[in-house]
């Protein structure tokens, strides 16, 4: 009995307790009207956004290559069910087994996804539609580079005040000196300073001042940009690829998580 | 029931009443903890959150020492900084408009003259300090100083008030003026280009668009009328602007209306990383 008591008794406090905090909240409300709760968004799986990234990639890829190199209605099946095929089987893991050290920035998926594409059209097409591909896919570099060679400028302007007249010296060294794999994503090159390619200082001693090359020595670090780009074309992985309006053959099963069964096409 | 045994029954009711209310107050107290952050906030200058614990303790000289330790080392590394960052501008204008020895003494001189200026905001600052100086203060001087001699540090040599910049203004001819504009102008062309070529390959990889297309897209963004079309934003109403035909020659419908969804892309937060 008299344990019931108390407990009545704890029950009254209890009602009491929350009939307070409610009267104190409604004030806080009151009294700090510009605090706004804001619903956090759940973050994208990373994993699964870059494979509808990189899935994007080879589906405007598709459509560069209907333009580019006009391939008839069979190169077309061939094509679409080799890149449906090969992204279960190879390019899928690829991606992954590349993240897994992954700094943001640092995997050049663009590359990646061209170079396999120029694999797959040097097989399956004709010579001459091949070169047309590569003759896109050198295009493609060469504004690249120029994008990139320009940011390098901006961004040594910025942290060595140099002249116009040197900003033309330094071009023509940089052009000298490109490779290719300095551009990995527009992210990476534009975004982040220390994921500019590393200058070698004795390219550019002569162009710079003492200043400027003791300058040249110190790098900035800077936060990581977002893993999830919103620049990326995207691709679901239910969606079949398509090119010139041939989708990849029904036979071919999706994308599925964790499908490992070796035999993707069914028979 | 013996006295001892309803004691011991209260004791038990009262306890686990505690330790209801506790958990109450914890799970109220919970969403409290993390109020939506203001992204001001984040980016602002982040002032030594320890200074209540340690900078209490020190006393000016180890301060000013702490100070000038974490802006480049000691003093004559801060010095040295700092007229290495003036001098990259000097060296410029040296470069393009070709100072005369005269103006060069007279603005080096000013530049020293700069240096000690603001090695003497920090010492007065500091000078505040003394050993019964409560903790609190000390730390709120210290904080102070750092503030105002890293905001100095990140204007770099665009503070206008600084001497230097005066005694140059003042000591340039026409002539070099107008070189200097001149400079400045390619300059700025230069960061223009490069924000354009950005959004090129931004909009031709988001569209997949064809080398025909791109370099269409790249006449379009480098037309003088076209200057000032620098972002997403700039570049669909610029777009949007045009005849059907125009339109059709620079993408396709599908294209278009895909660039017409496309959204600006907004800096990220720091510590805001989903592989984090």
């Amino acid at each position: 009995m008299h344990l019931f008591r108390h407990v009545l008794f704890i029950l009254a406090l209890e009602c009491n307790a929350c009939v307070i905090s409610i009267a104190f909240a409604q004030d806080e409300s009151i009294s700090a009207p510009a605090i706004k709760w804001v619903q956090a968004k759940p973050l994208p799986n990373p994993k699964e956004a870059v494979n509808r990234q990189v899935r994007g990639l080879f589906q405007n890829e598709l459509n560069v290559i209907q333009t580019v190199c006009s391939p008839d209605a069979a190169q077309c099946q061939k094509l679409v069910d080799t890149v449906e095929e090969q992204w279960q089987l190879k390019s899928r893991r690829e991606i992954a087994k590349r993240l897994q050290p992954h700094v943001y920035g640092t995997v050049d998926l663009d590359g990646l996804v061209e170079r396999t594409m120029q694999t797959w059209i040097s097989e399956l097409l004709t010579k001459e539609q091949s070169l047309l591909y590569e003759e896109e896919l050198a295009d493609r570099m060469a504004y690249r580079r120029r994008a990139l060679i320009s940011k390098i400028l901006v961004w040594l302007q910025l942290k060595l005040q140099l002249s116009a007249e040197q900003m033309d010296k330094v071009q023509d060294v940089l052009e000298t000196k490109w490779k290719d794999r300095w551009f990995r994503s527009i992210e990476a090159t534009f975004d982040n300073e220390t994921l500019l390619p590393e200058l070698n200082r004795s390219w550019l001693d002569t162009i710079l001042t003492d200043a400027q090359r003791n300058a040249l020595a110190i790098r900035v670090p800077q936060s990581r940009i977002a893993a999830v780009s919103q620049e990326y074309p995207s691709l679901d992985k239910n969606t079949r690829f398509t090119i010139g309006g041939v989708e990849s053959s029904p036979q071919i099963k999706l994308d599925l998580e964790d499908d490992k069964s070796s035999p993707v096409r069914e028979r | 029931m013996t006295w001892n045994a309803r004691m011991f029954g209260r004791l038990i009711v009262i306890l686990s009443a505690m330790l209801f209310f506790g958990m109450e107050s914890f799970c109220v107290a919970q969403p409290r903890q993390a109020p939506a952050a203001n992204v001001d906030d984040l980016l602002a200058v982040q002032v030594d959150p320890f200074g209540n614990t340690i900078h209490g303790k020190l006393s000016r000289g180890e301060m000013e020492d702490m100070l000038y330790g974490s802006l480049g080392g000691s003093r004559q590394a801060f010095r040295r900084m700092r007229r290495d960052t003036i001098q990259r501008y000097i060296d410029r204008i040296d470069n393009v408009c070709k100072l005369s020895e005269d103006q060069k003494n007279k603005i080096d001189q000013s530049i020293e003259i700069d240096i000690a200026r603001t090695e003497a905001k920090v010492a007065s600052l500091l000078s505040e300090i003394q050993d019964a100086t409560p903790a609190a203060k000390k730390s709120a001087v210290y904080n102070e100083a750092w503030k105002s001699i890293h905001t100095i540090q990140r204007e770099q040599a665009n503070d206008a008030s600084s001497l230097w910049r005066k005694v140059l203004n003042s000591s340039l001819t026409s002539e070099q003026t107008l070189k200097l504009e001149d400079d400045q102008k390619r300059i700025v062309a230069r960061e223009m280009e490069s924000k354009k070529l950005r959004l090129l390959l931004l909009v031709q990889r988001k569209l997949g668009m064809h080398l025909a297309q791109r370099k269409a897209l790249n006449d379009f963004l480098f037309r003088p009328e076209n200057d000032s079309v620098l972002t997403l934003t700039d570049i669909k109403n610029a777009i949007g602007k045009l005849s059907d035909g125009e339109r059709k020659s620079l993408m396709s419908e599908v294209q278009w209306s895909k660039l017409d969804a496309m959204s600006e892309r907004l800096p990220p937060i720091p510590g805001d990383d989903p592989f984090g």
